[in-house]
């Protein structure tokens, strides 16, 4: 096979010809002992050099007791010695033209700061000798179709079309001991341990290219490169499904895995939004993980979302069609014409809608036939037989008939074939065939769900940056260095909405009065009804404390207004700096939203959308996105909040300008790719009003970063 | 001699005791004789067999003063003073100000004095600020801060008090945020009450700022990592006991923070050292784990331990903080270049 096409990784990882083993260990039991045990037993047929000072043949083979010693070129080491002994065999691997290292031994970063600096050593060595180095502190690497097992796995898993990266090496070995049971074949099993040069976008990139990978699972506790993460991701989705658990989604689990791996994750919002954008497919829990992967491995892709449900048993029917509506999954009855036909070939008391029900006396032929006449109808996108062990069902028979059916169908098909010693033979024959079985319907449901959904998403168009040409990059760049170079970290208003127009954000002109006369004065140049707000850089949230009037008639209301705000907040926020009141004309009709951006640990600029006032408040109504935010992207977060029906119009109101909506929000997008010292921004509200008339943000906030 | 300043403040720790070593020093750059006096301390410290005000110390090694520290400072309040004070079984000192106040003048151009805490300390000994300003024919400046309501109505008291005693005021760090407000209405109103304003100093939180070192000291805690950056300099305290999303959105907006929290919130730690924090306390004992600890020593951030819960540890930080005294030398060096940059230093000295 041609690899040479693929990306950075070297192949010599996966198809290695020369294998050194350092550290490799005569004793059972010791690791590198299991190591090149494996190697040997996976039948790996290139040449394995396993090194140690004090042997001279281990498991048959001849040891050689330096890696000077060995005369040929090396394309994989894997190194199972302490920590200094790797720094240093770096060096003498090194001259024998090795680029990938696999490290094996633990005693790195994860044991204190001696161990980190021995990582960093690590990591100069490799980026002097221009090497890959997969861990420290993991298990290894294993490949079935190349027959290289470099790892302490207990044994060689069954050779399949998925591939595994793990961030958790014993999550690792439990998974692949389970899949043995379960018939799950790979591909590549990478682990990944401390990452200190290789991470998990860097296999993700080679996997996305990997002609012997259908499917990418993987398991992991963080990303700290989020956005050259999504760029790859990105890319790969559109090739091949990956399905990921992010570990660390609630509060309690995320400290466990600072813990566990001594760097910040970002946060949960951040990775499941940073999923959506790019297409993976998240998972929650390992079982999910491979009922997923199996529906996808089986190769079959449906066009929509439509499934027919095969049963002989009414309950676990009924429980298809549940899970079918919670996965938006459409169970509709045949057509009229297939339903006549199933009517002639089925006993009377069956049910020939969908779930077809073919009664529990159903043997392996009227499986046969129900599918063959299922399958003229082109309208179903899938196909889900269940069976339940009844005294005359023949599990194996039925098995040979759905593989029979398979074998010239292109849509997706899924089993469920229930029970237990039963059902076994069968399963196991479905397994051989690569059609996936599930314990319970709804799991079937839900990966044929998960199939529908993802072949969705690769159908839609790439997505498109837009880059505004207007903006003042210049002024805003000035305004953020000399705010920072005054210790300003949190923008006046002034200053914010300066930064929002320099991005061609537009707000009602707004004029300060520090008294009453002054407030008489600008009131008097302007249009009513005004809007009051207190100035002051110790107040970020106005209408609180009473710091905030709006509909103001009149000049007499101007005056009342002043007094109202500035004794409010006198009192209430008795230690605030009080600049004065800002006046301006108030925006009528229209709606209220929210734009907001944090910088989160892993991803940088999540942009928040949401409609403003208790449906942020109180209903927490909201969508987000990782900036820089691709067009179809900010349509898409626009419209995936519960109360976009509100913006489009209801009862007759007119529908807010869309675009001006999405315009703001690539703007946005925009200043904070631009401006990474910006850490955190609202605009809250922003007044959106029908087209035609202009849309105008009302209040400002910026937050630049302190260090 | 030509003239004599007093330089003190109707609130304490406006940064008095810096701007006053800043003129001197400034005054010394220009080649001047210049000599410094504390009357009246509030802060002895021990010198040689006799306790003393330590800014007079610091003053005198600063300014390579020759004079006998003893009459540098020859009054400093200590237990016994005040309580034979309260008792009436002592007059009062100010016979023995005025004797090491002449001592000090000789040879002189100008001597800086410095004030104590506010100009009524010491009035139960008869030599508050006031009867100092009088009894010693010295010109005053005032540095001030300005309260919450932006107002300086202390000053305007004090004037009527001192008239042409006071040249007029500094004020002392403002807040860049409110400068504007100070500019445009806060002086433009205080030369219409006839009180010069001789400069408007910005807030500098640096000036404030307390080593690890000291908060080491003052929480009797151990250093379990980074005990080569206890020079590390905190301006602020937070408390890590939120969740570390919060936290961190937090934790980037303040500088140089020292960061209060338990063992077991890798998570808080590892958000604090991702942003500007000059040091960790870790409450009730428990030690973070060696992974934790070795991304702080990573990034110059020292962890001490102390057995003690959050509340005790933040008020015993905060009874240190702001309240520092001079004798660290990037302190005074710092005020050197505000003072000389915001302040009209002739007009104080013409």
């Amino acid at each position: 096979m041609d690899h040479s096409s693929r990306t950075a990784i070297t192949d010599s990882f996966f198809f290695p010809q020369r294998i050194a083993v350092i550290g490799a260990s005569a004793e059972a039991g010791k690791v590198g002992n299991d190591i090149l045990r494996n190697l040997i037993e996976g039948k790996f047929d290139g040449e394995i050099y396993p090194v140690n000072p004090k042997r001279d043949e281990i498991l048959g083979l001849n040891v050689y007791h330096s890696i000077g010693e060995i005369s040929s070129d090396i394309d994989l080491a894997v190194f199972i010695v302490p920590p200094r002994y790797v720094i240093s065999g770096l060096d003498d691997i090194a001259k024998k033209n090795c680029k990938a290292v696999i490290v094996i031994s633990a005693g790195f970063k994860e044991v204190g700061a001696e161990g980190a600096q021995l990582e960093q050593e690590l990591v100069k060595k490799a980026k002097q000798y221009g090497m890959k180095v997969l861990g420290p502190n993991c298990l290894g690497i294993i490949s079935p179709s190349s027959k290289v097992n470099a790892s302490f796995a207990a044994e060689m898993p069954i050779q399949g079309n998925i591939s595994f990266i793990s961030q958790s090496g014993a999550l690792l070995t439990a998974v692949l001991d389970w899949s043995m049971e379960e018939g799950i074949g790979f591909s590549k099993i990478i682990s990944l341990g401390n990452k200190a040069v290789l991470d998990e976008i860097d296999f993700l990139e080679y996997l996305g290219e990997d002609p012997d990978t259908e499917v990418i699972l993987g398991y992991i506790e963080g990303v700290e490169e989020g956005q050259r993460f999504m760029k790859v991701a990105q890319q790969v989705t559109r090739k091949k499904p990956v399905l990921l658990i992010k570990a660390g989604s609630t509060s309690a689990g995320a400290r466990a895995a600072s813990s566990h791996t001594g760097t910040l994750a970002g946060s949960d919002k951040a990775f499941a939004t940073a999923f959506k954008q790019t297409g993976i497919i998240r998972i929650h829990n390992v079982a999910d993980l491979f009922d997923l992967a199996k529906g996808f491995a089986q190769k079959r892709i449906p066009r929509g979302n439509k499934l027919v449900v095969i049963t002989n048993a009414g309950g676990p029917g009924i429980l298809a069609a549940d899970a079918s509506e919670k996965n938006k999954i459409q169970l509709q009855p045949p057509k009229t014409e297939i339903i006549a036909e199933l009517k002639e070939a089925l006993p009377p008391t069956a049910a020939l809608f969908n779930p077809v029900d073919i009664i529990g006396d159903a043997r392996e032929d009227r499986y046969k036939n129900a599918l063959n006449i299922l399958k003229k109808d082109r309208s179903f996108d899938g196909f889900l037989v269940i069976l339940t062990p009844q005294s005359m069902t023949d599990a194996y028979k039925v098995a040979e008939e759905i593989v029979k059916f398979s074998s010239n169908c292109k849509r997706p098909i899924f089993a469920a074939l229930m029970g237990g010693k039963l059902v076994r033979r069968g399963i196991e024959l479905l397994n051989k065939n690569n059609i996936p079985n599930f314990e319970f319907p709804d799991e079937a449901v839900k990966s044929f769900a998960a199939l529908v959904n993802y072949h969705k998403f690769t159908r839609k168009p790439q997505p498109t940056y837009r880059e505004y040409e207007d903006v003042d990059k210049e002024k805003v760049k000035e305004i953020i260095s000399d705010s920072m170079s005054k210790g300003m970290f949190n923008l006046s208003e002034v200053k914010a909405k300066e930064i929002f127009k320099a991005y061609g954000f537009d707000f009602p002109e707004s004029h300060l009065a520090r008294s009453i006369d002054e407030a008489v004065q600008i009131a008097d140049k302007l249009k009513f009804p005004l809007v009051m707000k207190i100035s002051s850089p110790d107040i970020l949230h106005k209408s609180d404390i009473g710091g905030v009037k709006v509909n103001i008639k009149n000049l007499e209301g101007v005056i009342r207004a002043f007094m109202e705000i500035t004794t409010n907040v006198k009192r209430k926020s008795p230690k605030a700096a009080i600049l004065g009141v800002d006046i301006q004309e108030m925006i009528t009709g229209g709606k209220e939203v929210i734009l907001g951006m944090t910088r989160d640990p892993s991803f940088g600029p999540l942009i928040m959308f949401g409609l403003g006032g208790i449906y942020v408040e109180v209903l927490k109504d909201v969508s987000f996105r990782v900036a820089p935010i691709p067009v179809e992207e900010a349509q898409n977060m626009v419209r995936e909040i519960n109360s976009y029906p509100l913006l489009a119009g209801v009862r007759g109101e007119k529908s807010i300008d869309f675009n001006a909506l999405y315009e703001m929000i690539l703007r946005l997008s925009q200043l904070v790719t631009d401006f990474p010292e910006i850490i955190e921004l609202d605009l809250n509200p922003v007044k959106l009003l029908p087209r035609g008339k202009k849309s105008y943000a009302l209040d400002a906030r910026i937050t630049l970063i302190s260090n | 001699m030509k003239k004599a300043i007093y330089v003190g403040s109707l609130l304490p720790y406006t940064g008095k005791s810096i701007i006053s070593l800043a003129l001197a020093s400034i005054l010394k750059e220009k080649g001047e004789e210049v000599g410094y006096f504390k009357p009246y301390g509030k802060f002895p410290v021990l010198y040689g067999d006799t306790y003393v005000d330590q800014d007079a110390v610091v003053a005198k090694e600063r300014l390579d003063l020759k004079s006998d520290i003893k009459e540098l400072s020859p009054v400093v309040l200590t237990q016994d003073l005040k309580l034979k004070a309260l008792k009436g079984k002592i007059s009062s000192p100010i016979k023995k100000i005025k004797k090491a106040f002449n001592s000090i003048c000789v040879k002189k151009e100008y001597v800086i004095v410095g004030g104590a805490n506010f100009l009524a300390d010491g009035a139960f000994l008869g030599i508050s600020g006031y009867d100092l300003i009088r009894k010693l024919n010295l010109q005053a400046v005032i540095v001030e801060r300005l309260d919450a309501d932006l107002l300086i109505d202390p000053v305007l008291v004090t004037k009527e008090k001192l008239k042409d005693r006071m040249i007029g005021v500094i004020l002392n760090r403002i807040k860049p945020e409110v400068m504007d407000y100070v500019n445009e209405l806060i002086i433009p109103f205080l030369n219409k009450k006839g009180v010069e304003a001789l400069g408007v100093i910005p807030d500098d939180p640096s000036l404030a700022a307390i080593t690890m070192r000291e908060i080491n000291e003052n929480l009797n805690s151990k250093i379990v990592t980074g005990e080569d950056y206890l020079d590390n300099l905190v301006e602020k305290i937070m408390i890590g006991a939120m969740d570390v999303e919060s936290a961190l959105k937090l934790f980037r907006k303040v500088r140089n923070k020292i960061v209060i929290t338990g063992g077991h919130r890798s998570d808080i730690i590892l958000a604090a050292i991702e942003t500007s924090t000059k040091g960790i306390v870790v409450t009730g004992g428990v030690v973070p784990n060696d992974l934790i600890l070795a991304r702080a020593e990573e990034r110059g951030v020292p962890v001490i331990v102390t057995d003690d819960d959050t509340f005790t540890v933040v008020d015993r930080i905060e009874s240190i903080f702001g309240k520092t005294r001079i004798k660290e030398p990037h302190r005074v060096q710092r005020g050197i270049e505000l003072v000389k940059k915001n302040v009209n230093v002739n007009r104080i000295f013409e």
